[in-house]
């Protein structure tokens, strides 16, 4: 997977202390907000997954499984897009 | 990790959530003068305010700064008129953006030219909003003569330069609710693509006498829907539009427009004046004991965080509404309106949003919509 999710520029995205919130009104919890961090286009989703299983310390199915519905997630509410490696 | 939609309603779970209470939003006044000294205006703005507690560029870029590290995503621009500030408004437009806030502002259109249009077009306006009363004789009847072509030369060339987000904006008043829908017509003909819709504030100059019945209200709001459903969505609600969900009609409720606008974010917003002081909202700023703090001797996180004010508005749940609003479907959700309107008519934090409770009371409260 050499594809690297990049947040649109027109999301406004602001990160609290433990969640984060899109001006459209919905909120990431704190996992999601890890993983969105990632989403400026400089990380593939293979790295996102390294970076989820060093810091949740969890194994790599689950973090497959949790990046992968995330990004998803923020695909089908046009927060993210997939830009080309 | 399934995807989880609930709705974060209570402010306790907002904050279990966010680790924090989060600032989501700020009005900013720049200034208490205005071109206009409209019968409506609760900042109690005019020509004849003095302006010599009002702050500085530089304390406003500082305050702008401060509203953007405590994690607000927007900045409302108001006043009095933001373009008395000839000298500065650009710049403190552009400092905005450049701080990564969205921006909005509210304008009577008075000062609004091609030159300063120009100089502001690269900021994607969240909302650029001109304010209209009505037709031309409403209109001046309320705003003073000569106001109504400056204000629709204004929306016209705002719609040419800045393309979108262009808004009419009108408060609903005795005078002016039976041409509500001919406002939209005007506006959207002259390219504004936003209609945001207030309800009157009775504070400052605004008294109880503006304020329309009930049933005239429910005729102004038929003849704004019907005006909408016409536009087939050419002309979208503001989301600083602050009608009650309840109050949209069932039709377009199920179809999901209350959720396009009236969802006031207080109380995760602050309202500052001109002359630095804080309000839990822009509403509150004439109730000396709602003023929670000055950002010339607090600074803003300090008071977002420790006033005892903010922290009592905080305790109050949705499940804590009182009237019509404890019984309402959408409690939750909307919170009560309006809470500055509560506040003003009651002195209480927990009180209903008046025009609900009116409308409650003249049996014209939709059925649907209690629990």
């Amino acid at each position: 997977m050499n594809l690297k999710p990049v947040r649109n520029k027109d999301i406004n995205w602001r990160q609290y202390k433990k969640a984060s919130l899109l001006d459209s009104g919905l909120a990431l919890n704190s996992t999601a907000t890890f993983i969105m961090g990632f989403c400026n286009g400089e990380h593939t989703v293979d790295e996102i997954i390294s970076e989820v299983v060093n810091f949740y310390k969890i194994n790599l199915q689950d973090a497959t499984r949790d990046v992968t519905e995330v990004l998803q997630q923020l695909i089908n509410h046009d927060v993210i897009q997939w830009k080309e490696s | 990790m399934k995807e989880n939609r609930e709705l974060l309603y209570s402010n306790r779970d907002i904050e279990r959530f966010f680790g924090e209470f989060p600032l989501m939003s700020a009005s900013l006044r720049v200034t208490k003068l205005c071109t206009l000294s409209c019968q409506h205006c609760y900042a109690n703005a005019n020509l004849n305010v003095k302006r010599q507690e009002e702050m500085t560029f530089q304390e406003i870029t500082d305050v702008i700064d401060q509203i953007a590290q405590i994690g607000a995503m927007e900045i409302f621009f108001t006043g009095g008129e933001p373009l008395v500030r000839q000298d500065d408004i650009v710049q403190i437009l552009q400092y905005a953006h450049q701080r990564g806030l969205r921006v909005l502002i509210s304008s009577n259109g008075t000062l609004v030219n091609t030159q300063f249009l120009e100089q502001v077009k690269n900021i994607p306006f969240k909302l650029f909003q001109i304010s209209l009363d009505g037709p031309e004789a409403v209109h001046e009847a309320i705003r003073g003569p000569k106001s109504f072509k400056k204000a629709t030369d204004a929306l016209q060339a705002a719609s040419k330069i800045l393309g979108k987000h262009v808004a009419v904006g009108s408060v609903m008043m005795k005078y002016n609710a039976a041409t509500l829908g001919q406002v939209m017509a005007i506006g959207h003909g002259l390219g504004a693509d936003i209609f945001a819709l207030m309800l009157l504030i009775v504070s400052g100059r605004a008294d109880a006498t503006l304020e329309p019945d009930p049933f005239e209200q429910q005729r102004s709001l038929d003849a704004i829907f019907e005006v909408y459903r016409k536009l087939e969505g050419r002309l979208k609600f503001a989301v600083n539009t602050t009608l009650p969900p309840a109050l949209v009609p069932a039709d377009l409720r199920e179809q999901g427009l209350h959720r396009r606008f009236a969802l006031c974010s207080f109380p995760n917003i602050l309202g500052i004046e001109a002359n630095g002081d804080v309000a839990p909202c822009d509403g509150f700023f004439n109730n000396s004991e709602c003023i929670v703090g000055n950002i010339r001797n607090t600074p803003l996180h300090t008071i977002w965080q420790e006033s005892p004010l903010l922290r009592e508005i905080r305790q109050v749940e949705p499940s804590d509404l009182a009237g019509v609003c404890g019984r309402c479907i959408f409690r939750e959700y909307c919170a009560g309106g309006c809470r500055a309107s509560a506040y003003l008519a009651s002195g209480k934090l927990n009180t209903p949003d008046p025009i609900c409770q009116r409308f409650f009371e003249a049996n014209l409260f939709p059925k649907d919509c209690l629990r």
